[in-house]
């Protein structure tokens, strides 16, 4: 009976992981959506492709080396101990490929208490984690549309999604990091360890990329570029609203015997810390966050469509590191905290250091999120960070540490120095004149000339068919 | 090539892999790395001489139309065009 209920345990696991995938792609839809609908017409199709090949990029990147990042580097290393073992996740193993946990013909490495988990689960846990990687290169990917070199991009969503991403989540959002075992780093939902890192990498970049032509006057006060299309931007933050209930179910484990004694079976969902919780909670606190961030987006804003979405997302983006635990009217307070915060931010460091961030993915990434993991340590101060008590409780110094490390050591950090080299090698930018044009100047003429071409073929055999007739 | 599952009627138990060529993981791997690679700087070399051809275009184009200034350049025909997408 006990194996039976393991075997089901480990496939509705897969089963449950494999659809958090599916709905976490609409994130990236979203996302794809919205940058095109906000770029300018002379830009859409390259900011389309520039966001869109990211996935094969960080999709190798993740398999290649990333998902063995996450395991390997829990104790820092140097930190609570050594480099880890993780022979599932190298990327020669024969576990990450089909594999039926068998022991005929391999050599995995893998102890056979492993061996009944790893070759089921492998393949969708490095999928929900790979997502969660698109979307820390997508969240770049809005700030800089319409004058970044793709190219310099792709490499900067690379060391984001396939490193520093994953070292974030290795240390600080894992049950075994040395963040949550020093710290008591909390940050249940990922507020920190994508969004608060994915907003410092972004800010770092458009230090250097600099603001696209046109967008601030002599006085330093930002002009508005209209967006090409304001639908476009609003299905996709629908879009990515809905990828989103895909991303918070990845980030729990959906079924677990919760029992630490031993004694009884008590089965849970359990977050990334293997602390219990359950579905409901998150559906709770999820949308009242999503409610509070739009409410807070629409009176702040005035009524602009563009800022009530980005508030929603902002709202559930800062209540997400305590979604676990908040009960859902302080998710409320939470969330419109942080978007009136990330809302203010946003217009001052832009009008002060003439930061063009096209979607204000700074302020909704990288404010909010850094904001979300503050807050959790005054509200989740005293809480244990672990089922393991000799871990550190949540506090607020534990918190802000935290919140340093993701969006200025992590984030803002190595994408500085990259996107400073990028920069002396000319190869970060796009040349003014094409920018001018835009970048798609060359498929506008070839857009063009088939028109053309199909025009006058119309006519003719109109023409003749005509004469045909007579 | 031998195939690595003889029979689907073997003990499922002692089924590890399933795929083909078991063994030569670490040469995927490396021909996956330089395929990753290789396209990067492929991009970079390919997006710099594309760039470095589209300024040309648009100067000759504009100087053409209107003594320099940009505001009235005009898209070259697809015959001036090697690569609608750079």
């Amino acid at each position: 009976m006990d194996q039976e209920l393991s075997a089901l345990i480990v496939i509705f696991t897969e089963f449950y992981y494999w659809v958090t995938v599916v709905m976490m792609f609409l994130i990236h839809v979203g996302f794809c959506l919205y940058e095109v609908g906000v770029s300018r017409e002379k830009n859409k199709l390259n900011t389309l492709m520039k966001n869109a090949m990211l996935i094969p990029v960080i999709t190798l990147g993740f398999f290649l080396f990333g998902w063995w990042i996450y395991f390997a580097f829990q104790n820092g290393p140097g930190i609570t101990g050594p480099l880890k073992a993780a022979p599932w996740s190298e990327p020669w193993n024969p576990l990450m490929g089909p594999h039926l946990g068998g022991s005929g013909n391999n050599d995995t490495g893998l102890t056979e208490e492993q061996l009944a988990l790893w070759p089921r689960l492998n393949g969708v846990f490095w999928a929900a984690f790979l997502l969660f990687s698109w979307t820390a290169g997508s969240i770049l990917s809005g700030a800089v549309i319409e004058r970044i070199r793709s190219g310099a991009f792709w490499l900067l969503s690379l060391a984001v999604g396939c490193v520093t991403w994953v070292l974030g989540a290795s240390w600080g959002w894992s049950d075994a990091g040395w963040m949550v075992r020093v710290l008591g780093y909390h940050d249940a939902y990922a507020s920190g360890v994508i969004h608060a890192l994915s907003g410092g990498s972004a800010l770092a970049i458009l230090i250097h990329l600099g603001p696209r032509l046109g967008r601030f006057r002599a006085d330093g006060t930002p002009r508005v570029l209209p967006a090409h299309n304001t639908w476009m931007i609003i299905i996709g933050m629908f879009l990515i609203f809905t990828g989103f209930w895909g991303f918070y179910a990845a980030c729990n484990i959906p079924i677990a015997d919760i029992d630490p004694h031993d004694t009884t079976q008590l089965f849970s969902a359990q977050t990334i810390y293997l602390t219990p919780t359950t579905l409901s909670a998150i559906t709770f606190n999820f949308l009242m966050a999503l409610a509070a961030g739009m409410i807070t987006g629409y009176i702040i804003s005035h009524g602009d469509a563009f800022w009530t979405f980005q508030g929603g997302l902002g709202g559930i983006i800062t209540a997400s590191a305590g979604n676990d635990l908040y009960h859902p009217y302080q998710a409320f307070f939470v969330a419109a905290l942080g978007v009136w915060c990330a809302y203010k931010l946003h217009f001052w460091v832009e009008k002060k250091f003439r930061i063009d961030d096209a979607v204000g993915a700074v302020a909704i990434h990288g404010y909010c999120g850094s904001i979300g993991v503050l807050l959790v340590g005054f509200l989740l101060w005293g809480y244990p960070s672990s089922p393991d008590d000799e871990f550190a409780r949540i506090t607020p110094w534990g918190q802000m540490a935290g919140a340093v490390m993701m969006f200025l050591v992590l984030g803002f950090a190595p994408c500085y120095a990259m996107a400073t080299v990028l920069r002396r090698t000319g190869l970060l930018r796009i040349p003014r004149e094409i920018e001018f044009a835009g970048l798609d100047y060359q498929l506008v003429a070839l857009e063009r000339d088939q028109q053309q071409e199909f025009n006058a073929a119309e006519q003719h055999e109109f023409e003749t068919g005509d004469k045909e007739q007579h | 090539m031998v195939p690595t599952v003889d029979s689907w009627r073997n003990n499922p138990v002692e089924l590890g892999p399933l795929y083909p060529l078991v063994g030569y993981e670490f040469v995927m791997f490396v021909a996956c790395a330089a395929a990753l690679l290789g396209f990067l700087v492929w991009k970079f070399r390919s997006e710099d001489a594309h760039y470095g051809q589209m300024v040309a275009e648009l100067k000759h184009n504009t100087t053409a139309t209107v003594d320099g200034n940009l505001t009235s350049a005009v898209p070259p025909s697809r015959e001036e065009s090697h690569d609608a997408n750079p």
